[in-house]
Formats: structure tokens, C-alpha cells, sequence
């Protein structure tokens, strides 16, 4: 507990359970704590009260009745701007979605609003979910929680600031490039992007449909895992279902790592790291060590070419969605999403065709050798601290390529090969900022990456980085 | 590709029908100079080692590693 208020969903779950705190009465609290941090977070698009409020009276209803219920039911939780819910805004963090009211829920939103999940509001987030720095010209950038001029990270940017700025306890966002892994690292919080299709992405705004994955942020790995169980599968009716089913059945984290290998992942991944980032992943390894069965190098295929192969596909399907507003609406973009999506105009059919044919040798290469001798990898979300957000506001600038690739660098390798990753806090300097690591499994094995991640979680035992409060909550 | 090169003008007015802004112009000559770089220029041309990719493999590995 911290300050009267569940600091985990495990510790609401338990309240909620034995009567002692209502959904109600939770919901209550945690809109006074949006309400309150909102000027200094910019967490929310909207916070939506009244339905938040009615779904929580639904859920103390039910439980009244005796009704089965699950871990989620009745938790108050808050989700990027763009998953649909039928009669209610879903803007994208865009101006041009702005007042779009979809008349079908999202999958994601249903599966949430069948385990009693509430929901308070519509987070913030890089317009379109294009840009990893969390900036939006339309609605200001979310506020790193850790420290306010530092990045959020993008473009979860609102589910990083609420989540770990102790708001709500558990978030969705969605990862084409890196987008739930920076925003979790850059704010010192938990975040999962699953295994290419293993959650089903019907109903949620598309950026790019090869490389779009929904996941979690939460404050711990228990709580990130639960809704990421409660997310996972498929519908019949969409386009992911058969490979949804193949990895349909996400199996609990094993209860220690003792049969587990970790490979330290070598190249790149090991190369010009700040020194606090070289420090935390050689801890976090020397950790390990003492609870899984081996630690060791993992030679690293060549992946330079990744990174460009990940924005091209992202890109060339992007403005594929975009086409029409990029000719009837162009003024109504902000300037560095403007000038990506033109960017996907530039992309010939065989480049992007060559890029998505690439990606299964690149798959192949990648499982030989880096899981040749581990069951899972580690590697820094990125090779530096959070940067300052004046220094990686790079607008429409001819930089703004080069910004984009140094803070993506590490997470669109596992974008393009479809790979689960849990990322987790793992280091803070002196001033509070926050060190991300990624442990990475083989095509849907989310239980591996998460009981590592959660032994690194015990072993580091990092305090969170903001603590809740009912006082402040009022 | 030099500076004088229409291309990227062309594709803007013709699919947009609207004139590229500059910075739209120069983020389309970026993109272009950085997926030649990665991708059109991966290997070695005279082994055109794309001819004999399966275009459906990374579908069929991770169904394979599902089981």
C-alpha cells in the first residue's frame, strides 16, 4: 500500500475482493489523482468520469451478485488514444480523429471490459503513434514523471507519464518500433510488447499492420503479464487469427529461472553504451547469474540493416493508411508527422516488398545464433538515459531521421522480428532517472521473458518511481 | 541523385495533388538515400540473393514456433 492506495493490481485485486475498498471508491480516488496531476503530467487526452464511474458501479454490482470475477475487475486503468469503444472518442492523439465516435468496440477494449476492467480516460500519445519522443503538436507531450524535461518516450507517451506517474496502475499502449519499451524505460515502469500477433489488433488504429503489437504498461511485471492475459488471443473474424491461435494459451511465468539460459546480447547491443546503461545491464547479468542456469554471451547476428528495414515497412504501410488525408488534409498534421508519412511516398513497391521478404531470413538468422545457446536475451531498451526533451525535439528538421533511428536503435530489431519483449527497470542514477532493460524470448514465449523480468524485478528492488497518495488525491 | 531531381516533386503533385512542402521534400530524398543504402544495395547484385526467398517464410517460422 502506499498512502491508502494499492500500489500494485495485485494488492487492488486483494482490496477489492475482501470489500474493503469498492471499485467505486478506487475509481473516486484515482480520477481525483488524474484530475490533480493532469496539469503537470498532460497524462490524459480526456478523463472521462461518467463512464468511468458507471462501469465501476457495474463492477461493485456484480461482484455483490457473487459473480466469478478476475484480477482485473473493478481496476481502474486508463489507455492510449486509440483503441476504439463504441460511443466514445477515440482521437489518435491526432487533430483529424479529433472527433471521431467509432460505433464498434475495439477487440483489445472488449476483452478488457469483459474482465471488469474500468476504464478513466484516453491517454496521450505522439499523434498517429508516429514519433518515439512522446512530442504532439496538438496536445503538448505527457510529462516524464521522473524528471519533467526529460523525454516520456514515444509514442505510449501518456501511459508511461500515468503509469509512472503512479496515476493508474496498469496502462495499454501499442509498439510498431519501440512505442510501449521506451515510454516504460524512459518512465521507470514494466512494459510488454507481445509476439507479433498474439494480441489481436481489430479495432485498434492502424499505423503499420505487419509490425503493430498492443501490450501493457504496469507498475510491476505480475501486473503487466495479467493484462496482457486478458488481452491475449483472437477473434475469428480478423486477419491474425491463425497465427493467434497457434500461440493461443499464454502460460503463467515460471515460479523461478533455474532451467533458464540468458544470453547477454553481444554487437550492436554492447557497443558506445553510456557508462550508468553498461553498468546496469553487466549488474543485472552478474544477477541473473545467481537464479538461471547460465549467463553468457549471445553472438548477434548482423542487424545494421534492421532499423531501416523496420521503417520502411512502417512507413510505406503508414501513409498507405494515410493517403487520402496526406492529399485532402495535409495542414491538419502536425510538422514531423507531415513529413513521415510523405516519407512513405518515397518507398518503391519492390524496396518495401524487399523489406518484408527479409524479414524471414533475418527471423532465421536471428534464432540460430542469439538463441543458438539461450532461452532468453537481455539488452538495453537504450544506449543512453532518457534525453532532454529540447534536445530530441526535432520537428520536421532534416534531423529528425537521425533522432528517430539513435532512441529506436535497440527496439526496432525485435519490432521486425516479430519477438516478445518485457521490459524492465533495472537501474536508477542518483537523480532518480530510470534504466531499461528488454529480455527478449523466441516467437511466443511471453511466460520466459516475463519470469526473468520478474526475478530482475526482485532482484534489483527498485522502489517505484513515484508513490501514490490518497492525501494528494483528495 | 542530384538536388535538381524532380522525382519526389512529381510523386507529391501527382498522388497528392498539392506541391511538396521543403521539408517534405527533403525527408523524401533522406528516406530514399538511407533504404538505398540498407536495402537496395544489401548484397552483392550479380548473386541477387532475393530470387530464391520464400515470401512467406517469416509467416511459416512463426507458425512453426508456435507448435
Amino acid at each position: 500500500m502506499e498512502n491508502g492506495l494499492p500500489a500494485s493490481i495485485k494488492e487492488a485485486a486483494a482490496l477489492l475482493g475482501t470489500w474493503k475498498m469498492s471499485s467505486v471508491e478506487l475509481t473516486e480516488a484515482t480520477l481525483a489523482f488524474a484530475r490533480e496531476t493532469q496539469p503537470r503530467l498532460n497524462a490524459f487526452i480526456d478523463i472521462e468520469e461518467e463512464v468511468a464511474l458507471s462501469q465501476a458501479r457495474q463492477s461493485d454490482s456484480l461482484r455483490a451478485r457473487g459473480a466469478r470475477v478476475g484480477p482485473l475487475h473493478g481496476i481502474p486503468l486508463a489507455h492510449k488514444d486509440m483503441f476504439a469503444q463504441a460511443g466514445r472518442i477515440c482521437g489518435c492523439g491526432s487533430k483529424i480523429r479529433s472527433t471521431h465516435v467509432p460505433s464498434r468496440t475495439s477487440a483489445v477494449m472488449q476483452r478488457l471490459e469483459a474482465a471488469g476492467a474500468v476504464s478513466i480516460g484516453r491517454l496521450n500519445m505522439s499523434e498517429f503513434a508516429l514519433g518515439p519522443t512522446g512530442h504532439n503538436a496538438h496536445y503538448g507531450r505527457a510529462m516524464n514523471p521522473i524528471a519533467a524535461d526529460r523525454i516520456t518516450g514515444g509514442s505510449s507517451s501518456g501511459a508511461g507519464a500515468a503509469v509512472g506517474g503512479s496515476v493508474v496502475l496498469g496502462a495499454l499502449g501499442s509498439d510498431t518500433g519501440g512505442s510501449i519499451r521506451l515510454p516504460a524505460a524512459c518512465c521507470g515502469v514494466v512494459g510488454i510488447k507481445p509476439t507479433q500477433g498474439r494480441v489481436n489488433t481489430r479495432g485498434a488504429m492502424p499505423l503499420s499492420h505487419s509490425l503493430d503489437c498492443i501490450g501493457p504498461l504496469a507498475r510491476t511485471v505480475e501486473d503487466a503479464y495479467w493484462i496482457l492475459q486478458a488481452i491475449a488471443g483472437s477473434d475469428a473474424d480478423h486477419r491474425d487469427a491463425a497465427k493467434g491461435e497457434a500461440g493461443a494459451g499464454l502460460p503463467a511465468p515460471p515460479d523461478n529461472c533455474r532451467a533458464i539460459r540468458v544470453g547477454v546480447l553481444q554487437g550492436t547491443f554492447v557497443r558506445d553504451l553510456q557508462p550508468v546503461v553498461e553498468a546496469a545491464l553487466e549488474t543485472a547479468a552478474k544477477q541473473l547469474a545467481r537464479v538461471c542456469r547460465s549467463v553468457r554471451s549471445a553472438p548477434c547476428p548482423d542487424l545494421s540493416s534492421v532499423p531501416e528495414l523496420t521503417n520502411v515497412v512502417a512507413m510505406a504501410e503508414a501513409a498507405t493508411v494515410h493517403f487520402d488525408w496526406m492529399r485532402s488534409r495535409p495542414e491538419d498534421y502536425g510538422p514531423q508527422t507531415r513529413v513521415r508519412l510523405s516519407q512513405g511516398l518515397a518507398i518503391p513497391a519492390p524496396i518495401y516488398l524487399r523489406a518484408r521478404q527479409m524479414r524471414g531470413p533475418l527471423l532465421a538468422g536471428f534464432l540460430d545464433t542469439a538463441f543458438g545457446d539461450a532461452d532468453v536475451l537481455i539488452a538495453p531498451v537504450m544506449p543512453f538515459l532518457p534525453p532532454f526533451a529540447s534536445k530530441v525535439d526535432a520537428g520536421d528538421s532534416p534531423e529528425m531521421a537521425d533522432v528517430i533511428n539513435r532512441l529506436t536503435n535497440f527496439t526496432r530489431p525485435f519490432t521486425f522480428l516479430g519477438l516478445p519483449v518485457v521490459t524492465v527497470p533495472v537501474a536508477r542514477t542518483p537523480e532518480g532517472l530510470s534504466v531499461g532493460l528488454q529480455v527478449i524470448a523466441r516467437p511466443w514465449r511471453e511466460d520466459l521473458a516475463a519470469g526473468v523480468a520478474a526475478a530482475l524485478e526482485r532482484l534489483c528492488d527498485l522502489p517505484p518511481v513515484t508513490k501514490r497518495s490518497l492525501a494528494t488525491a483528495g | 541523385m542530384n538536388s535538381k531531381t524532380p522525382l519526389m516533386a512529381t510523386l507529391v503533385e501527382t498522388y497528392w495533388q498539392r506541391p511538396a512542402t521543403p521539408a517534405e521534400h527533403t525527408a523524401m530524398r533522406g528516406e530514399v538515400k538511407r533504404h538505398f543504402a540498407k536495402i537496395g544495395n544489401l548484397t552483392n547484385p550479380r548473386e541477387n540473393r532475393m530470387f530464391d526467398v520464400d515470401p512467406f517464410q517469416f509467416e511459416r517460422l512463426m507458425q512453426d514456433e508456435a507448435v
